[in-house]
């Protein structure tokens, strides 16, 4: 994209990353209930890493997704000897997702979104009004 | 408010004296008129760089942010704009009679 | 703090002859609003990202100080982090007052613009005569 309506990159950037995030919560979500046999590492839950970017004058140009972090393989060892997965001692291993977690997390990313998508609408806007000048 | 420092005269003053060269020429009478005419003018002029001084005054505070009120601003522009199109079209008119004056067979 | 100048290294805004003091100004009025909006849209992108301090943008200061001198050509654009009492994951990025800000930002935006406009309005109305 080109750098005279910069603004907007800025904006989008930040819509970038709490899609981002959005996703990896509906990915934890998604996987909340796996279940494994007790030789196999659980499900990870997906977080998001971000940091803010500078342009070359060293003024804030939105922010990026850094990389990503996994959490514990361990999981939630679980006692259910009925379950077809379990091991000779009845244990299986579950995601160590937290859903509560997950829904605060996923608030956090939406607001932020909706955020910067206001934020977008105003550059916009203000775009608009420069180039009304002379008019 | 800066706007009240305008002086209400101002646009009523030039259109009696745009009436008064039509009435003038019209009776044939002429150089108290005339005086008047050129009075009116002057003043007008006056008023009308105060009018834009008051205007740019109020523009200056709008881009440092200490404007007080943005009807001040958005009045005292659009009356500076429309007190500079009476002057002009006042001394369009005034040119236009000249003109006809100079045409005329004597 | 960064300091920056609004047209990079002092230059002057205009030299164009129908340019004055007011337009001068105005534009670089003009300038220092899209600085404080690109920096509130920055803040709001990184509403959650852990350490990020706001940034807060001023050039009413230095505007004011230069016209008081006399010469409206010059304003610098001065970037601050913001003070403001940091959340858990340090930020301190206060939504509401973002988006407020992000609002009378676009509003002063277009006082700035009409005034302008009314500017070049009158030139127009004495360059044409009608």
């Amino acid at each position: 994209m080109s750098n005279v309506f910069g603004t907007l990159g800025v904006s989008t950037s930040g819509m970038g990353v709490y899609k981002t995030w959005l996703n990896a919560v509906a990915d934890n979500v998604a996987n909340i209930n796996n279940v494994v046999s007790t030789d196999q590492p659980a499900f990870r839950e997906r977080f998001v890493l971000v940091e803010p970017m500078v342009d070359a004058s060293g003024a804030g140009a939105g922010a990026r997704v850094s990389g990503v972090e996994f959490g514990d393989p361990e999981g939630r060892v679980t006692y259910e000897p009925n379950n077809a997965l379990a091991d000779e001692n009845g244990m299986v291993r579950r995601a160590n997702v937290d859903l509560t977690d997950q829904m605060v997390y996923m608030q956090l990313a939406q607001r932020g979104y909706q955020a910067n998508v206001a934020t977008f609408k105003h550059a916009k806007t203000a775009y608009e009004t420069i180039l009304s000048i002379g008019r | 408010m800066a706007i009240l420092s305008i002086p209400p005269i101002s646009v009523s003053g030039l259109l009696q004296a745009g009436n008064m060269t039509g009435a003038a020429g019209a009776a044939g009478a002429g150089a108290a008129s005339g005086v008047d005419f050129a009075n009116s003018l002057t003043s007008a002029l006056d008023e009308l760089a105060k009018v834009h001084q008051v205007a740019d005054d109020l523009s200056l505070q709008a881009a440092t942010g200490d404007l007080q009120a943005v009807q001040d601003m958005v009045i005292a522009t659009t009356e500076a704009q429309l007190m500079t199109e009476l002057v002009v079209n006042v001394r369009n008119k005034a040119v236009e009679a000249f003109n006809d004056i100079m045409r005329m067979q004597v | 703090m960064r300091d920056h100048n609004i047209h990079g290294g002092g230059a002057k805004v205009s030299i164009s002859p129908i340019s004055d003091g007011v337009t001068n100004a105005l534009h670089l009025a003009l300038n220092g609003l899209d600085a404080r909006g690109r920096a509130i849209t920055a803040n709001v992108a990184n509403i959650e990202t852990p350490g990020y301090h706001a940034a807060q943008v001023d050039f009413e200061t230095s505007l004011r100080a230069a016209l008081a001198r006399g010469d409206g050509n010059e304003a610098q654009i001065e970037t601050r982090t913001s003070l403001a009492a940091t959340r858990i994951n340090g930020n301190n990025v206060n939504i509401d007052f973002e988006l407020m800000a992000g609002e009378e930002n676009a509003l002063r935006q277009q006082l700035t613009v009409q005034a302008l406009n009314a500017k070049y309005a009158l030139l127009r109305t004495a360059i044409s005569g009608q």
